[in-house]
């Protein structure tokens, strides 16, 4: 069950994300190919790259969190001790968590709606085209939750042997 | 200011306490200041995506990280090396002038300061580390030549610019160049006195066979400017689409010209790319609300307000636009400067007829220079990261190669010239 659950989230934030950028890349040689060689520009490239992009930045962006791989200023939180460090993580976590739940039920209802709105040219629903945008907010909190998890179950520890 | 912005301000400052990631961050004040506001909570999602779908544009910024991948590990940047190698020769601390060339080179490939330092950095301070070049020397001037990426074109903080600022990207290309070989001049003057105070070693003898070698197996890499810049230009690719085919002919050379890259490394390198759009691109889209708050709240329009009480003088006051962002360079990611602080500026610089590209280019060097500045210096982290050297020593000797590139910054900040000369040549 875990496996499988860690292949899904693979495949949620790092093979999707890669399949969509590969995507979008062939889109583009596509659009130059038939604009400057055939003579024949095309409409669809533009809104399928745009999708692809939308859905390879907000997953991966999913995945970099997961591996902690997100800019952040560390400077201050570097000097401390690691007692401290986690309870640094566990305040930022927790806003994180509490922040990204308060508009989830909206950000849903949202893109229940978008589901008549349909892009131009190749009439894709934008709940589909703008879908990611609520993985990323579930995906999100639950790396959040985890690492939440993680630090306060470290902190039991630490306090018990002291 | 309202209790929502207070805390919208407040969470903002936590981000660098708490060491929240830069782009959840923005969506947590965001979220607080749409709950507290009492707006609707949907446009913290909404706010993202609707202005990625609209932001054309910004599909370049992994199509060039995705070109900057393709020539890292097709060898692309080796050729590069060897060629800059070879037109440098046997002058006194050779090495130096070496690195400085082949990122003025590389620029025009990829538009990316730390693709510049993470691709060509690691052989570039090896080599300098075998000839006995000080370390922190080697890696300083790595970072410090990387800064030329975004100014020569193609570059993905311009094409931010360009979307924040409505500026002709095709211009501000273009005014970039000028700068990028002033930049890539002063650090060679600054390279040639060290050299000669501390003895560094003089280039190796490079025969003539050896050159033209090196200049044809250099060819096919060294078109790639040339086919980007001439595809922009004669009207054949947009620089959008530019980042794609600048990937694909780097494929294509790196495939069947240096046999370099396999199905395998393939993969790998579309992941990179993945990861770093993911990590770049995210900060773009997040960012979009904390845009809206600051629109919303007409920041702008009181930051006019005060600085216009300061001063009308366009001269003054972008002594201060550069004297504050050197300062916010110095803490902050660049993108978050990009895109939360200068959209504040722009309308002061419209109202005091300021070029939008000659403003562009100043504040993109200007954030450039902030990579390389302690305590925060994203290039300072990448050739330390590499290297193994302690950032300390780097920091001690980046000091004076950041005095000269601000030396440059305020010279193209008062003398227009510089920067406009080839854009009205050939757009206006």
């Amino acid at each position: 069950m875990k496996r499988m659950f860690g292949w899904f989230l693979d495949f949620l934030e790092i093979y999707l994300p890669m399949a969509t950028f590969v995507c979008l890349f062939i889109t583009f040689i596509v659009q130059v190919f038939y604009r400057y060689i055939i003579r024949l520009p095309l409409m669809w490239p533009e809104e399928l790259s745009t999708f692809c992009f939308i859905w390879t930045t907000l997953l991966s962006a999913a995945y970099i969190r997961r591996i902690h791989g997100h800019v952040a200023f560390t400077l201050l939180y570097d000097k401390l001790p690691e007692s401290k460090k986690i309870i640094v993580r566990l305040i930022s976590n927790t806003l994180v968590l509490a922040a990204f739940l308060i508009p989830l039920k909206a950000i849903f209802i949202y893109l229940k709606a978008m589901y008549v709105e349909k892009s131009s040219v190749l009439r894709i629903p934008f709940s589909i085209g703008y879908g990611p945008v609520l993985v990323f907010f579930i995906l999100i909190i639950g790396h959040s939750l985890h690492d939440i998890i993680i630090d306060a179950r470290s902190l039991q520890k630490r306090d018990k042997i002291e | 200011m309202n209790i929502p912005f207070i805390a919208f301000i407040s969470i903002f400052v936590l981000i660098f306490f708490l060491r929240i990631p830069i782009p959840l961050g923005f969506v947590t004040a965001v979220s607080v200041y749409c709950l507290l506001k009492g707006l609707p909570l949907a446009f913290v999602a909404e706010k993202i995506v609707t202005n990625m779908f609209s932001s054309y544009i910004l599909i370049a910024v992994p199509l060039f990280i995705f070109a900057a991948q393709v020539m890292n590990t097709g060898k692309v940047t080796d050729k590069i090396f060897y060629f800059a190698n070879a037109i440098i020769g046997r002058r006194s601390g050779a090495l130096g002038h070496v690195n400085v060339l082949a990122s003025l080179i590389f620029s025009g490939m990829t538009g990316s300061a730390l693709a510049d330092a993470s691709g060509l950095g690691l052989m570039e301070i090896e080599s300098m580390r075998k000839q006995g070049y000080d370390d922190g020397f080697s890696c300083a001037i790595t970072a410090a030549s990387a800064t030329i990426g975004p100014i020569f074109p193609p570059s993905i903080p311009m094409i931010m610019y360009s979307m924040l600022s409505g500026a002709s990207i095709g211009a501000l290309f273009l005014g970039g160049i000028v700068p990028g070989l002033l930049i890539a001049l002063a650090l060679m003057i600054y390279i040639s006195i060290i050299a000669k105070r501390r003895k560094y070693p003089k280039g190796e003898v490079v025969t003539l066979k050896q050159f033209i070698s090196s200049t044809i197996d250099a060819i096919p890499a060294l078109l790639t400017p040339v086919i980007l810049l001439g595809g922009i230009y004669s009207g054949i690719v947009t620089p959008t689409e530019a980042g794609a085919i600048a990937a694909l002919y780097g494929l294509i050379i790196s495939v069947l010209f240096y046999r370099s890259i396999n199905l395998k490394s393939l993969g790998r390198i579309i992941f990179e790319t993945v990861k770093s759009t993911g990590t770049i691109s995210i900060i773009v889209a997040c960012s979009f609300g904390m845009s809206f708050v600051v629109a919303y709240e007409r920041i702008p329009d009181v930051v006019a307000a005060a600085l216009l009480g300061i001063t009308t003088n366009k001269y003054v006051f972008l002594l201060l636009v550069n004297i504050a962002f050197l300062i916010l360079g110095m803490f902050i990611d660049v993108n978050t400067i990009t895109l939360i602080f200068i959209p504040i500026v722009l309308p002061m610089v419209k109202s005091l007829g300021i070029d939008l590209v000659h403003f562009g280019v100043v504040i993109v060097l200007n954030m450039m220079i902030g990579l390389s500045t302690p305590p925060y210096g994203g290039l300072l982290f990448v050739t330390s990261g590499i290297s193994k050297t302690p950032l300390g020593t780097i920091i001690k000797e980046i000091l004076p190669m950041v005095g000269v590139l601000i030396l440059v910054l305020f010279i193209i900040t008062y003398i227009p010239g510089f920067v406009m000369y080839i854009p009205n040549l050939l757009v206006k």
